[in-house]
């Protein structure tokens, strides 16, 4: 079964008399386990594609169904019940809440699903040491290195147990060394839990790496590759 | 989940602690104000409530029907002794004194001068119902055996050129209209402080102004009765209302029978609250420009919170939350700075006769140039939940502000 | 007695005789006092008189005409100057009565107004109250008989009885030994410090009687200041009756 299926999507964007086509009937379908990468140039509407695949934005045409369920027909409520339940951000920057640990900040949205404390100990534990931050699981953001930080931001993301992680260039703010080792560790966490990632990149090491590259250019998919 | 919250709304407020200290001091501050304005005015307001009711009528008065509205002899309760046994066996009264109040002319052979006569049953009275016994500065006071003498103030006897021994002729209207004069020897000298008394008051043995005013042994004009508390004047009077009988009588408040005096505390409190409720609106104001400054300044924040999935309302009661600490810290420091203060203020007291003058009054009543604070627990409950409120209240707007932040517009500033 | 303004002035000079101790030594003082009571004695009387009152602030002088009733009733009219004309004061018994024409109203005079001035004089309305009581209120001793610049005098003292309701501690009377004419009168506080003095002047023949028609009073405190009263006629045992002192009568005169 496909996690995401998104046909004939499009998204305007009017500036006065100018209408911007940030996606341009988009037709995409993401299987579960995938490790696919958005790439194109500045404006080619990467970071629109996944807010509107997370129900952060709404298309102006189109259908978006993850996991079989049509995002236009949800209500607000039922969106954001979504996003907490089934789907997991990571965001270039400025992810976790400042006052929270590594440990609360990943455990947040579980304590907003209503998992069991020592469960919802378990799971983030494992998973902080998994990414190597058993031992700073009690540091607060700004305690951490952005690296750090976003592999919280990642064990936040995939701790809820989402159907997909969606990234928006999340080594863009990392210096290469740090943005493979990330990287590694999606791959890892990928292979070993099947975790779907579907992140935005520029970067063409992380491109190098990913199973299935898809391309946009002016809001259109101009190729989509699997290696 | 509201544990959690509550934890992350502590943390919230502390990360910006300048900020929070000098938000929680304003809020400590009003309560503060808030006490002391308050304190100080039911101070002030006790003092002259229990320092009039001394000058006669009590803090219950049962009285002839509407002698308070029109003060003349015909007006006079029957079997005042009876009443007086009656009234006493009730419970809550501490005290009564039957009187006899009539206005007059006190003459002496240089002067004459209009006055207040007042006869009292001298077994009846103690200086805490009496402001006059506690104030005698020359001579005695009365006797039961007294007859035909008086006890006047310092201002009447220099006005009248009189002094202990000498007599004053008084004449009043009696019971049947007449006028009729008396004289009598003055035995004793008060010094209230509060010149309308020390020159106008006139007391009596009750026995003798019952004479002089054609009275049988068992009329008077009234029964001063005092309790502990003067705020429960109403509820003693009703419940008196029930359980006894006064023949061409009623039973009145304080508020009623000293009426000027609970309009002026009414329109003093009704002052001193809209004073209050104005610094009350101005730190709500600063309080919501806090909360607004700090709600505004993590719209990415909440809008990371938003794109994971929190829902909006939660981030409202996130915020009510921080408001919520803000305000019991603002009470704690409120508290903190407010029990020395108390103490103080009990102890020591503000000195204000320098401000007033001497012989400070108002509506006839002397006030304690010394101001100190009379807290009620019920006031102090009052302010602290009201001041809590106001700081729930000022968070509101803000708090609604973080639920209504769109997540897809808070991220674009990333 | 005479006119109530008379009686007024006098009130303490007039006792009545029967109601006073008949003691060795003032057996004679209380026929000295009856003679002199006897002066303005009549069942009834009319009278004009003028009054002056001098103060350190005014000055003025009233016309007034008065009829009087034993000791209980007195009826007075203003008669000059104009602006107070018609106002009168009514005794009755105890009580004062004021009506001003202006208004056309008529005030009952309350214990509380009794200390006020009457008429602008230094008399109080209460001094025009006491006096049928101050009969019974003295012990009248004959202090001696003397010479003075007035020729020969009888001096009184009176002393107050305890439970007398009068303010005095003391009266000094002196009359003329001969025709049996008040010439000074001394009040004394209980200290025996003199507060004010009366002294008459000016003895005419009115009618069938040798009256001093001029009396002043000047209060010891102010001794600027003093009130006048002078008698232009009086007329004693006029047929007048009780119902002339009455309330309705007020307005009609
Ligand atoms: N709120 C908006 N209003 C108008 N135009 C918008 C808005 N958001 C995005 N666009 C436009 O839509 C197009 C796609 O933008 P988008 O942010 O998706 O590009 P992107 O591929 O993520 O670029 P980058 O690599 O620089 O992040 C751009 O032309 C952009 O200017
Ligand atoms: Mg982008």
């Amino acid at each position: 079964m496909s996690i995401i299926e998104i046909r004939g999507a499009s998204k305007i964007y009017r500036q006065g008399e100018v209408a911007v086509r940030a996606l341009d009937n988009v037709d995409l379908t993401i299987e579960k386990g995938e490790f696919s990468t958005l790439c194109g140039p500045s404006g080619s509407g990467k970071t629109t594609l996944l807010n509107v695949i997370g129900a952060l934005d709404v298309p102006t045409s189109g259908d978006i169904r993850i996991e079989n369920v049509s995002l236009s027909r949800l209500s607000k409520t039922a969106l954001s019940h979504l996003r907490r339940d089934r789907i997991g951000f990571v965001f270039q920057s400025y992810n976790l809440v400042p006052v929270l640990s590594a440990y609360e900040n990943a455990e947040f949205i579980l304590v907003l699903q209503g998992v069991k404390a020592h469960e919802r100990r378990e799971r983030i534990m494992s998973l902080l040491h998994e990414v190597g931050l058993g031992k700073l699981a009690h540091r607060r953001p700004n305690e951490l290195s952005g690296g750090q930080q976003q592999r919280v931001a990642i064990v936040r993301a995939i701790a809820s147990h989402p159907a997909i992680v969606l990234a928006d260039e999340p080594t863009a703010n990392l210096d290469t060394k740090t943005a493979s080792d990330l990287l590694d560790m999606m791959q890892e966490l990928n292979v070993k839990h099947h975790i779907t990632f579907l992140f935005s990149t520029h970067d063409q090491r992380v491109i190098d790496r990913a199973k299935r590259v898809i391309r946009l250019v002016d809001g259109r998919i101009e190729s989509d590759d699997r290696y | 989940m509201y544990f959690e919250l509550l934890v992350m709304a502590w943390r919230n407020l502390m990360r910006r602690k300048r900020r929070t200290n000098i938000t929680a001091v304003s809020i400590g501050f009003a309560v503060f104000l808030a006490i002391t304005f308050t304190g100080m005015g039911d101070d002030s307001y006790k003092n002259m409530i229990n320092t009039s009711v001394k000058l006669g009528f009590g803090h219950v008065t049962v009285q002839a029907s509407d002698f308070h509205l029109r003060p003349t002899a015909d007006k006079y309760l029957r079997d005042v002794n009876k009443l007086y046994e009656e009234i006493v066996g009730q419970p809550g009264i501490e005290h009564a004194a039957t009187r006899i109040i009539t206005g007059g002319l006190v003459a002496s052979a240089h002067k004459q001068v209009g006055g207040m006569l007042m006869g009292i049953n001298v077994a009846q009275e103690t200086p805490d119902i009496n402001l006059f016994q506690q104030a005698i500065v020359a001579g005695r006071w009365l006797a039961p055996e007294d007859s035909r003498v008086a006890i006047i103030g310092v201002g009447m006897a220099d006005k009248l050129n009189i002094n202990l021994g000498k007599k004053l002729v008084y004449t009043i209207t009696d019971v049947d209209g007449e006028i009729v004069s008396d004289v009598v020897r003055v035995v004793g000298i008060f010094d209230t402080g509060m010149l309308e008394l020390d020159q106008g008051q006139v007391l009596l043995p009750l026995r003798f102004l019952q004479h002089t005013l054609n009275y049988k042994n068992d009329q008077a004009t009234l029964i001063g009765i005092y309790i502990e508390d003067h705020r429960e004047a109403e509820q003693i009077r009703d419940s008196l209302n029930e359980s006894i009988i006064v023949p061409d009588g009623e039973i009145l408040s304080w508020q009623q029978s000293q009426s000027e005096l609970a309009g002026m505390i009414n329109v003093d409190r009704g002052s001193n609250q809209i004073l209050q409720g104005l610094v009350g609106l101005l730190v709500a104001a600063g309080i919501m420009n806090t909360m607004l400054m700090s709600v505004l300044e993590r719209t990415k924040e909440f809008g990371v919170l938003l794109a994971i999935g929190m829902s909006p309302i939660k981030l409202v009661y996130l915020v009510l939350w921080e408001s919520i600490w803000l305000g019991l810290l603002g009470l704690m420091l409120g508290i903190m700075i407010c029990i020395p203060w108390y103490y103080y203020m009990d102890r020591v007291g503000i000195d204000f006769s320098q401000l007033m003058g001497e012989n400070a009054s108002v509506a006839g009543v002397a006030i304690d140039p010394v101001i100190h604070l009379k807290l009620y627990p019920e006031t102090v409950t009052t302010i602290l939940v009201g001041v809590f409120l106001f700081t729930l209240l000022a968070s509101l707007y803000p708090a609604i502000r973080a639920g209504r932040i769109l997540p897809l517009e808070a991220l674009k500033e990333l | 007695m005479a006119s109530v303004v008379l009686s007024v002035t006098l009130s303490i000079l007039l006792l009545v005789s029967h109601s006073l101790f008949a003691q060795d030594s003032s057996v004679q003082a209380l026929a000295i006092l009856d003679k002199v009571d006897n002066l303005w004695r009549g069942e009834s009387s009319y009278s004009n008189l003028t009054m002056r009152v001098k103060t350190k602030n005014y000055q003025r002088e009233l016309n007034m005409e008065s009829w009087s009733l034993g000791e209980e009733y007195a009826f007075i009219r203003i008669l000059s100057p104009i602006k107070e004309r018609g106002t009168v004061t009514l005794k009755s018994d105890v009580n004062i009565y004021t009506y001003l024409p202006k208004t056309d109203r008529t005030i009952r005079l309350t214990a509380g107004m009794m200390s006020g001035s009457w008429m602008g004089s230094h008399f109080t309305n209460d001094d025009l109250v006491k006096e049928s009581q101050l009969s019974e209120d003295y012990f009248v001793q004959y202090e001696h008989r003397g010479q003075s610049e007035f020729g020969e005098i009888y001096k009184l003292t009176l002393i107050p009885r305890e439970e007398s309701a009068v303010v005095w501690g003391k009266i000094e009377i002196e009359v003329d030994a001969q025709n049996y004419i008040p010439i000074r009168e001394y009040f004394y506080d209980e200290d025996g410090e003199l507060v004010r003095v009366i002294s008459f002047h000016d003895v005419k023949k009115l009618g069938d009687r040798l009256l001093p028609v001029r009396m002043q009073v000047v209060p010891q405190d102010e001794p600027d200041e003093y009130t006048e009263i002078v008698y232009r006629s009086i007329e004693f045992d006029v047929p007048i009756e009780q119902g002339f002192f009455s309330l309705a009568n007020l307005r009609r005169r």
